[in-house]
């Protein structure tokens, strides 16, 4: 009976290590039901969209200046502000509730792999399925090509734009994932947070002129869409979502060092 | 290999695991022994690096475990109770995720899966989504999952639960020859497992340690306070000396049919009693045929340690349950964020 291994094994680096963690977690989203039902009914919803807004064009003229892409992207679709709030939470909230109450994060835990690779091997994961689900929408823009109205620039920094916002979204959505202890709680928590920030930053339309107003339109997601449907995008608004990604990320990389450490 | 100091876990104000100290050498099996809820699986998950300790430490190799590069966990193959695995993968596609996290790649990685499927006999079903697998599969597939890299250390929880006798002897007599060039630490309250592969053993009870050593010197640990003579005569005369002896709570049982009969009687008494003991039973004129301490069978053991400790922490532990009711541990004795 052969009891021993041959050869001693490589090093696993951070990136190594949170490469063989984002292999699984794909993995598990695409060999599970989740991120097809998700797919399924986000294009769904934007191809209703893009259509209303494409016959629109066609009976009255375009509902954008900028032409029909921009109307899609900018904040005269609501829909798609909805659908971004109800997406990253969906994304996120298996990320670690569910190995918490399963109870298989004991055996990342016990890996030979630090925090932080556990931490970011989950979280691009996560944005790596959100690009793919946006992937199909490109589709709209090559069929609107024949009639002349896309704006490369535009379509480029619209397409930038929500990889930021979902990056930041992403992010805090797996910080709450590690805090709560059910998937429920987790997509609640997240769905909860982002909706605040989005009614936060309506503030922008409501509020008199001010610091508060001037931070509201700061943090505001239909003014970001707005702009980023015209080609426009605000630095500040790239530090914004760059710091949260980055903060989110930090804290839960902590949290998860706090479980295997002492305490 | 690896040695516990001082090991503490606190959940809010209730103490799991309270200072525990322990040590197992490579080429050494270690059972790990206590009734349900006494601490072991948290113990263990302390030991495999997967939760913090209250304090104490978890020394591998002569390394600090928390204090280290991630990279010293190579060393330890982790078998979790009741094993948490991925249902939606192959049993191949889990066995090479987890050799991918101890950095194996490539051919080796499908060698290195070859060889623990093998031991572990499994290697048929590797096809198969762990989801579809039966308990007994899940099992032996986690036991190849702790083997994946060789590590020196091995920390099994439970291994054989859900196992069939076949495969339950199988796997001990693996294990068995595992521990000839590993450090073994087997968590267990299956008695009969800890004396199949077992040589030495650690006895918790409500988290603290009570007793460890051979499990020779466990079993005695029952022997000293009991001894056994045999005596022959009338079971009457027999009882009534009983009665108004230093012990009257001792047992009679086994009476011969020769007569008078001869009857084997069990004393509640130490060890450095047995002189008194015989003499008590001269002086009243019974012929005593054999005196000694009574030879303990380790369930024996387990049950006088466990339950003699029970009467005296209890009370202590109730008054800390009863404060701790709103931050109790999730599974068997923990949690993750505590």
């Amino acid at each position: 009976m052969q009891t021993s291994a041959t050869s001693p094994p490589r090093k696993t680096g951070i990136m190594r290590g949170s490469f063989v963690i984002f292999k699984r977690e794909l993995f598990s989203f695409w060999t599970t039901p989740l991120a097809w039902v998700l797919l399924t009914v986000f294009l769904g919803l934007q191809g209703g969209i893009f259509t209303s807004i494409v016959v629109h064009t066609i009976q009255q003229g375009s509902a954008s200046p900028f032409g029909p892409l921009s109307a899609y992207f900018g904040q005269q679709s609501i829909l798609l502000t909805i659908s971004l709030l109800l997406l990253c939470p969906a994304l996120t909230m298996r990320s670690f509730a569910e190995e918490r109450k399963t109870l298989s994060i004991d055996l990342l835990l016990a890996a030979p792999i630090r925090s932080s690779s556990i931490v970011l091997g989950k979280y691009l994961a996560a944005l790596a399925t959100y690009l793919l689900i946006w992937l199909p929408t490109v589709l709209y823009a090559l069929i609107l090509r024949p009639t002349g109205t896309i704006d490369l620039g535009a379509l480029l920094t619209s397409y930038f734009g929500l990889l930021l916002i979902g990056m930041s979204s992403l992010a805090l959505g797996t910080l709450l994932s590690a805090l709560a202890k059910s998937q429920l709680v987790a997509l609640l928590l997240t769905i909860g947070v982002q909706f605040g920030l989005f009614v936060l930053g309506l503030g922008e339309y409501l509020l008199p002129d001010g610091p508060f107003r001037d931070l509201c339109a700061h943090l505001s997601l239909a003014s970001m869409l707005e702009e980023i449907s015209r080609g426009l995008l605000d630095s500040r608004r790239v530090i914004f979502h760059l710091s949260l990604t980055l903060w989110a990320t930090y804290i839960t990389t902590e949290m998860v060092e706090s479980w295997r450490s002492s305490s | 290999m690896l040695v516990a100091e001082g090991l503490t876990r606190r959940f809010g104000s209730l103490t799991v695991v309270d200072q525990l100290s322990f040590s197992v050498r490579k080429g050494e099996a270690l059972g790990f022994l206590g009734p349900n809820g006494a601490g072991k699986t948290t113990t263990m998950r302390m030991l495999a690096g997967a939760l913090g300790a209250s304090a104490g430490r978890v020394l591998i190799e002569g390394k600090d475990l928390l204090r280290s590069s991630p990279r010293l966990r190579r060393n330890i193959g982790y078998m979790a109770e009741l094993p948490p695995l991925y249902p939606e993968m192959t049993g191949r596609e889990y066995l090479r995720f987890r050799g991918e996290l101890k950095g194996l790649r490539g051919r080796e990685a499908v060698r290195e899966i070859s060889r623990v499927a093998s031991l572990t006999q499994v290697d048929g079903l590797l096809h198969r989504r762990i989801g579809k697998l039966s308990k007994g599969y899940r099992q032996r597939l986690a036991l190849s999952d702790a083997l994946v890299g060789d590590p020196g250390l091995l920390l099994l929880d439970e291994p054989t639960a859900g196992l069939d006798p076949n495969q339950i002897l199988e796997t001990r007599r693996l294990l068995r020859s595992l521990a000839e060039n590993h450090a073994l630490l087997v968590s267990t309250h299956i008695l009969s497992e800890v004396e199949a592969i077992c040589d030495r053993a650690v006895l918790i009870h409500q988290g603290r340690l009570v007793q460890s050593g051979t499990l020779k010197e466990l079993k005695s640990a029952r022997a000293n306070s009991c001894l056994e003579i045999h005596v022959r005569s009338d079971l009457h005369e027999l009882q009534d000396a009983l009665l108004h002896s230093p012990w009257p709570k001792a047992e009679v049982e086994g009476s011969s049919l020769e007569t008078p009969p001869l009857h084997r009687v069990s004393l509640p008494a130490e060890n450095n009693e047995l002189p008194v003991v015989v003499r008590y039973f001269v002086d009243k004129g019974f012929d005593i045929f054999h005196a000694s301490l009574k030879s303990s069978a380790l369930d024996e053991a387990f049950q006088f340690l466990t339950q003699s400790k029970h009467h005296s922490t209890s009370a202590e532990n109730n008054m800390n349950l009863n404060a701790d009711l709103g931050d109790q541990p999730s599974s068997e004795d923990g949690n993750h964020a505590g």
